[in-house]
């Protein structure tokens, strides 16, 4: 049984690695920094809600390190691991609470990651001027993790992966 | 396909994703008025008139400040090898070039109103546009 889970885990990280490789050749809206589709994290949600928020919290930082690591920098993993750690602390707490289904979850955990690589960009350029892009990272972090969250529950539901 | 890696997934966490309807409701309602607040501060912080001061920071300091009535291209450099080519023309600010690894910058394009931003995260630059009267328009997000 364990020897399964770890395959499994193994398997969705790689699928989850491609999957960020992919999105960065195509960024959807290359003037806003830190605008992502996030695809990866359709996975991330998928095994919070099917293996549970350790498995969730091993992959999103094995794939962020792996990532940074094959395809981009130091400063490209120092963000995403501050999204990614403030993302999922609020997913999991969120998920306890039961008061909003896999899209809503997702899409908080879309918001605060981009509140989280917002924050960390402010701490290296020292300047309030950053926080004009706050609104318009709200709005994609909602929305790209609401149809994340989607398109994890369609996944579980089917039990394709 | 079904099934094809199907074997320790918990079970009783079936009840977890099955969601009730006042939960998609609740998700569904945060994200309207997610939506709706952003919309509205994105609207409203592009109203803002032009004529305003160009203030570069760089690693936090103050590095140059243009006026934007005046055409100007400088070049700024971070220090670690990083440039970026900043240019006035029009009463708008670009970067016209730079050596970053995104360039989000150079996508970004003109900006010309108070509270508009460039950001150039890889060399901590950001181009910002103040208000003539000295109040910072970011502070108002």
């Amino acid at each position: 049984m364990r020897t399964e889970r770890i395959a499994k885990l193994g398997l969705l990280l790689a699928l989850g690695m491609i999957l960020s490789y992919v999105e960065s050749l195509f960024p959807i809206a290359p003037s806003v920094p830190g605008i992502k589709i996030g695809l990866a994290n359709i996975l991330a949600v998928l095994l919070l809600y099917s293996y549970g928020g350790r498995a969730c919290i091993l992959y999103q930082g094995a794939r962020i390190f792996l990532t940074a690591l094959l395809f981009g920098s130091f400063y490209s993993g120092i963000y995403s691991l501050a999204g990614a750690a403030i993302s999922l602390m609020v997913m999991i707490l969120l998920k306890r609470t039961k008061l909003m289904d896999m899209e809503g979850v997702s899409m908080a955990g879309g918001v605060f990651h981009n509140i989280g690589q917002l924050l960390i960009a402010f701490m290296f350029v020292q300047n309030t001027a950053i926080f004009g892009y706050l609104p318009i990272l709200l709005i994609a972090g909602a929305v790209s993790g609401y149809l994340m969250g989607m398109a994890g529950e369609i996944l579980i539901k089917r039990r394709l992966l | 396909m079904k099934h094809m890696f199907d074997c320790a997934r918990i079970e009783k966490d079936e009840e977890t994703y099955k969601a009730s309807k006042m939960q998609r409701i609740f998700s569904l309602g945060f994200l309207l008025l997610i939506l709706f607040i952003a919309g509205a501060f994105l609207f409203f912080s592009k109203t803002g008139k032009g004529a305003g001061r160009i203030i570069i920071t760089l690693d936090g300091e103050v590095y140059e400040t243009l006026s934007l009535d005046e055409g100007a291209a400088i070049t700024v450099e971070d220090g670690k090898g990083g440039f970026n080519v900043i240019r006035v023309d029009d009463g708008a600010v670009s970067v016209s070039e730079a050596n970053c690894s995104n360039q989000t910058c150079v996508h970004t394009g003109s900006v010309s109103r108070p509270g508009e931003v460039i950001a150039c995260l890889p060399h901590k630059l950001i181009i910002s546009i103040e208000s003539r009267d000295g109040e910072v328009d970011a502070l108002a997000y």
